[in-house]
């Protein structure tokens, strides 16, 4: 449909506003959140509010799921959202993360007894709730987005969002300066992203990515479509940390409270990725990924290194961290990594020497795989970052792994689902991580990419290692005084308590026997992006 | 038989655990062994009925239930059976956990309720390997043990146990990177589904080409190899042993490393025949360089590893890494029954189809046998080393040593337990009568008949691991003892309670072995048929 269309010619059915419900819940309850904020008052407990944005979350959920769920991607509200299982599925990433995250910082400063503020960690809770919502209602829409200007805007809802987010702790002077560069750096992809665009729609005539799939290119306009292509997916690629564009996640997460850093490691994450694979469905379809190229488009073969060197990058560059969070950055560029091999499995049936039946089964097996990582992927991301922001409650940070030595012995129930979280993380068995690996791994096997599989294995028997040393500290170092693993348990923090809990519950339930509604949810979503 | 026994032995260790875990107070000690004791025993009781009601003449997989969607767009299920080839594993496993209950009452004082919770995981996870059929779920139960172990090692080890188990879990876990590659690529070729039974049959219609079979299987045999581990790809072993604590060690030897020799029967040599004896050089372009063929470099390690595995253990200062060491040597043996009938180029022929006559009866007889005594050698493996490894841990209870020259002239202080130890000595180096006589014969009369030359090695293994026991023996035991080691405390009740089993069972099998090979025998020909005929 042509943007510059008169409005009076678009078609509306009110009942499609129904579909906007997922992404206004989360908005509206920030405001809710917002206003209950002034009247709980100074020094008083904070629980009300996340439980207001749970409540929330689960509510979007719960829309997400039966509106989203049944629809089939077809566009409505003139062609800005395509509603899908596929978005369902990755909103519940995003909302499990922002649930979770929400949960874990609740007795962050409550600052009553003073603690918080002495040591210039001073979170306003209002906006800290507020902004995560926001945020939180973009990623959705970012999911469900057809038109890229809907795009664009949901893209810079949760930038502004989390930009904002980063900088919460104003007293710290670290806190700003990761809420700086982030900034710098989003600007920067923000940029990329809009110039791809403006080229893409000079080339194609249409904005929107389902008739993006249809159109046909004139060839003198293809090399256009595909630059606009190639910098979109690198706005995309700076957003999911992938190499070469991966630099600025280890001092962003650095920089940022725990908190934060959990909700972008999940939320941005799962958001960009979800728009990258329908962005890259609409490009694949009309032919802007090159020409076919040894049984695939030029387009999968870029993405085949960069995905072969994200996985070595993230996973060699986690080896010598003694951050968390700078571990947790970069074993998130690790995990783009082997999400991005899910990537080039599906970029795969553009090539046109493909074995057509082939290669829409290892396309269906890569979304699928790619929606139940996600899912996973958030579990595990929230366990360990709602973990350190229990341990961070009191003012002590979390800010070398030693802090974590004999966690097991003081708080064993705490260490047993860190440890659950990062086996998860590191795709052992018997946990949700597994699963989506093994799925992912298999759609690239399927689509004949043994190399990068094989390569993104070896790269993760590195991961072992440094997510071993976490369990190793926790459970064979006796605790050091004066850190947070040696802090005894805390019955008051049950907000935090319920956040890892159910991590670590979740994480073992789909490892172990995921609920056949959840995976007819992504094996629906990959119907309704593949077909 | 309604009871769903398999079932039932995963899921009450789980349980048990889960109860132990979450309503026994951490304080009480007592009863966190006792309940575990408890939990072990019911279920070896369990298990008892699966060795004594398995209809040997109807044979095949017997007390599973149809296969039960698991996770459905992953092509896995839940699909559960003993045959002969595992089912006196199961009993094995379900038999040891109580001694290894036994086995740490005196040596674990700390943290003992996370350490009996481990130990249950472990055991579910590792009767779950031997009963699955379908793939996905073998490898999940395959990597769930490695958790408890790096914690049983690591927590509880001794001096330098955070390496060990570090050095433990990575080895397995690489290994098992691969597999988990081949299985994907496994599950696209044979029609989508992780089910054993349906991949054979998919693969019996539409044979892989043998230098898919041959990649496939290196990842398969990889991964098994640093399981059992065969050499060059032992040395996370004698180091694990020697600092885990005296319940994991004996885990370890009598039940862990024959999960590897129960992979390569279960899932390398019947799913890729070809892939086994195929020579590489064939695809890969190396015109007259011929490369051996899996089966042959692995018969080959297997006797390399008897004869290196005996002479380092021969040099062995420490008692426990000697005994480590002889686990490498004993496991080699059983490498290289299990590789050796089809190694070089008759193996090839067999399975390709092609041995005609007299030839294909020999190998057929001679692998029989030698896979017949591989199984059984395992069993009396475990028996034998586990007896051994627990002695070794009632030593170091008292002494706080493990060192051989510290030791000296114990059967003067500890007659009894001078006693036990060198019967499971003679049970370890096959004195006629026990256990590991009659698997090590059938293996070398098996081994004979395809390969006399590695039949010889296999028979130096035998003679250095007579020296090398009996030498340690002497230097334990006998001889004047002096210091602390005039005035140990002998076996205790309970500690004999742990290890009797062992010996008694080991003297069974090796002078009744009648129906345990009754029950092997015939799983060994529905194996052998399935890729040589």
């Amino acid at each position: 449909m042509d943007p510059l269309q008169p409005l009076s010619q678009l078609s509306y059915d009110v009942g499609d506003f129904l579909h906007v419900l997922p992404i206004a819940i989360p908005a509206l309850f920030g405001l809710v959140v917002l206003i209950l904020d002034m009247y709980l008052g100074r020094g008083r407990t904070k629980t009300p509010l996340a439980l207001t944005s749970a409540i929330g979350c689960v509510l979007a959920a719960v829309a997400a799921v039966a509106i989203w769920g049944p629809a089939d991607g077809t566009p409505i509200m003139a062609g800005t959202l395509a509603p899908s299982a596929f978005g369902a599925s990755a909103s519940i990433a995003i909302l499990l993360g922002t649930i979770l995250i929400g949960f874990a910082v609740a007795h962050h400063a409550q600052t009553a007894d003073g603690v918080g503020v002495e040591s210039g960690r001073s979170v306003a809770h209002g906006e800290l709730y507020g902004l995560l919502l926001f945020g939180t209602s973009g990623m959705l829409a970012m999911t469900v987005a057809n038109d890229l200007v809907t795009f664009f805007v949901a893209i810079e809802t949760l930038s502004i969002a989390v930009y904002a987010l980063t900088g919460v702790e104003r007293r710290r002077a670290r806190s700003a300066e990761g809420a700086m560069k982030y900034f710098v750096m989003g600007a920067f992809s923000a940029g990329f992203l809009l110039y791809g665009m403006s080229l893409l729609y000079g080339a194609t005539g249409t904005m929107q990515l389902d008739t993006l799939a249809t159109v046909s290119i004139d060839p003198a306009s293809m090399p256009l479509a595909t630059v606009g292509g190639a910098l979109i997916l690198i706005g995309l690629l700076f957003k999911v940390g992938a190499v070469p564009f991966h630099a600025w996640t280890p001092d962003a997460y650095e920089g940022a409270p725990s908190s934060v850093t959990g909700f972008m490691s999940i939320g941005v994450k799962v958001a960009a990725f979800a728009g990258m694979f329908r962005v890259v469905q609409g490009l694949g379809a009309s032919g802007a990924l090159g020409a076919d190229l040894a049984g695939g488009p030029v387009g999968s073969w870029v993405l085949w290194f960069v995905a072969a060197l994200t996985v070595i990058a993230g996973n060699a560059g986690a080896l010598t961290q003694r951050n968390p969070r700078r571990l947790m950055a970069y074993s998130g560029i690790a995990h783009t990594g082997y999400l991005l091999v899910a990537l080039v499995a599906f970029t795969r049936q553009y090539g046109h020497g493909a074995d057509a039946l082939n290669a829409a089964f290892a396309a269906n097996d890569a979304v699928a795989g790619v929606l139940f990582y996600l899912i996973a992927y958030a579990l595990g991301n929230a366990g360990v970052f709602a973990v350190i922001c229990h341990l961070e409650r009191r003012g002590e940070d979390v800010d070398s792994l030693e802090d974590l030595s004999g966690l097991a012995h003081t708080q064993p129930r705490v260490a047993l689902v860190m440890a659950i979280c990062l086996l998860s993380l590191a795709g052992i068995p018997g946990t949700a991580g597994f699963l989506g690996k093994l799925w992912v791994f298999r759609a690239g096997v399927a689509s004949g990419d043994i190399g990068l599989v094989v390569l993104a294995l070896m790269a993760s028997a590195i991961s072992l290692y440094y997510y071993l040393r976490i369990v190793v500290l926790m459970y064979m170092r006796e605790p050091q005084v004066g850190t947070a693993g040696a802090s005894s348990e805390d019955d008051q923090r049950w907000c935090s308590r319920l956040a890892i809990l159910t991590a670590g519950i979740l994480t073992v339930a789909l490892g172990v026997y995921p609920p056949n509604r959840l995976l007819e949810l992504v094996v629906a979503g990959a119907k309704s992006l593949v077909g | 038989m309604a009871l769903p026994f398999l079932e039932i032995l995963i899921l009450l260790p789980v349980f048990g655990a889960l109860v132990i875990g979450l309503f026994v107070p951490r304080e009480d000690e007592g009863a966190v062994r006792g309940a575990t004791l408890a939990v072990t025993l019911v279920n070896f009781l369990i298990s008892l009925p699966l060795f004594f009601t398995y209809d040997t003449a109807k044979g095949g997989f017997q007390f599973g239930r149809p296969a039960m969607d698991w996770i459905e767009p992953l092509g896995a299920s839940i699909h559960l059976g003993v045959d002969g080839l595992s089912l006196l594993l199961v009993v094995l496993t379900t038999f040891l956990m109580p001694i290894a209950v036994l086995a740490s009452y005196r040596g674990i004082t700390s943290k003992v309720k996370n350490f009996h919770v481990a130990l249950l995981v472990m055991e579910a996870a590792m009767v779950g390997v031997f009963v699955a059929r379908d793939l996905l779920l073998f490898f999940l139960f395959f990597e769930v043990m490695l958790a408890p172990m790096f914690l049983l090692i690591g927590v509880w080890g001794g001096q330098d146990r955070i390496k060990a188990a570090l050095k433990f879990f990575i080895y397995t876990a690489v290994g098992s990177l691969l597999m988990m590659a081949a299985m994907a690529y496994v599950y696209t070729q044979a029609g989508h589904t992780f089910d054993i039974e349906k991949i054979h049959a998919a693969f019996a219609e539409n044979p892989l080409s043998a230098s898919t079979q041959f990649w496939l299987c290196l990842a398969f045999v990889i991964a098994f190899a640093i399981k059992v581990p065969v050499f060059p790809l032992h040395t996370w072993l004698p180091h694990a042993h020697v600092q885990a604590p005296t319940a994991g060690s004996v885990v370890l030897a009598a039940v862990m490393l024959k999960i590897g020799g129960y992979g390569f029967l279960r899932l390398c040599l019947p799913l890729f025949p070809q892939g086994v004896t195929l020579q590489p050089e064939v695809f890969l372009g190396l015109g007259d360089l011929a490369l051996p063929s899996i089966a042959t470099t692995m018969s080959w390690l297997g006797a390399i590893g008897i004869v290196y595995g005996a002479l380092m253990a021969l040099a062995q200062k420490d008692l426990k890494r000697l005994i480590a060491y002889s686990s490498v040597s004993h496991l080699g043996l059983v490498v290289l029954a299990i590789f050796a009938g089809l190694s070089g180029e008759a193996g090839r022929q067999w399975t390709g189809g092609v041995a005609e006559g007299a030839l294909r009866e020999t190998l057929e007889a001679g692998h029989a046998r030698a896979v017949t005594g591989a199984i059984f050698q395992m069993i009396a493996h475990g028996l034998s080393t586990g007896a051994l490894f627990f002695l070794v841990g009632v030593i170091y209870d008292r002494r706080h040593t493990k060192e051989i020259a510290k030791l000296g002239g114990l059967a003067t202080s500890a007659p009894k337990l001078a006693v036990c130890f060198v019967v499971a000595t003679l049970a370890s180096i096959a004195l006629p009568t026990t256990a590991g006589f009659v698997g090590e014969v059938l293996i070398l009369l098996g081994v004979f008949e395809t390969n006399k030359l590695f039949a010889v090695i296999g028979v130096t293994g035998m003679v250095l691991g007579a020296t090398y026991m009996l030498w340690a023996i002497q230097r334990v035991f006998f001889g004047p003892a002096e210091g602390e080691n005039a005035t140990m405390e002998d076996i205790d009740r309970v500690e004999l309670i742990g290890v009797l089993p062992l010996l008694i069972l080991g003297f069974v099998l090796g002078v009744a072995p009648g129906p345990f090979l009754e029950l092997i025998e015939p799983a060994v020909q529905t194996l052998i048929q399935s890729y040589g005929g």
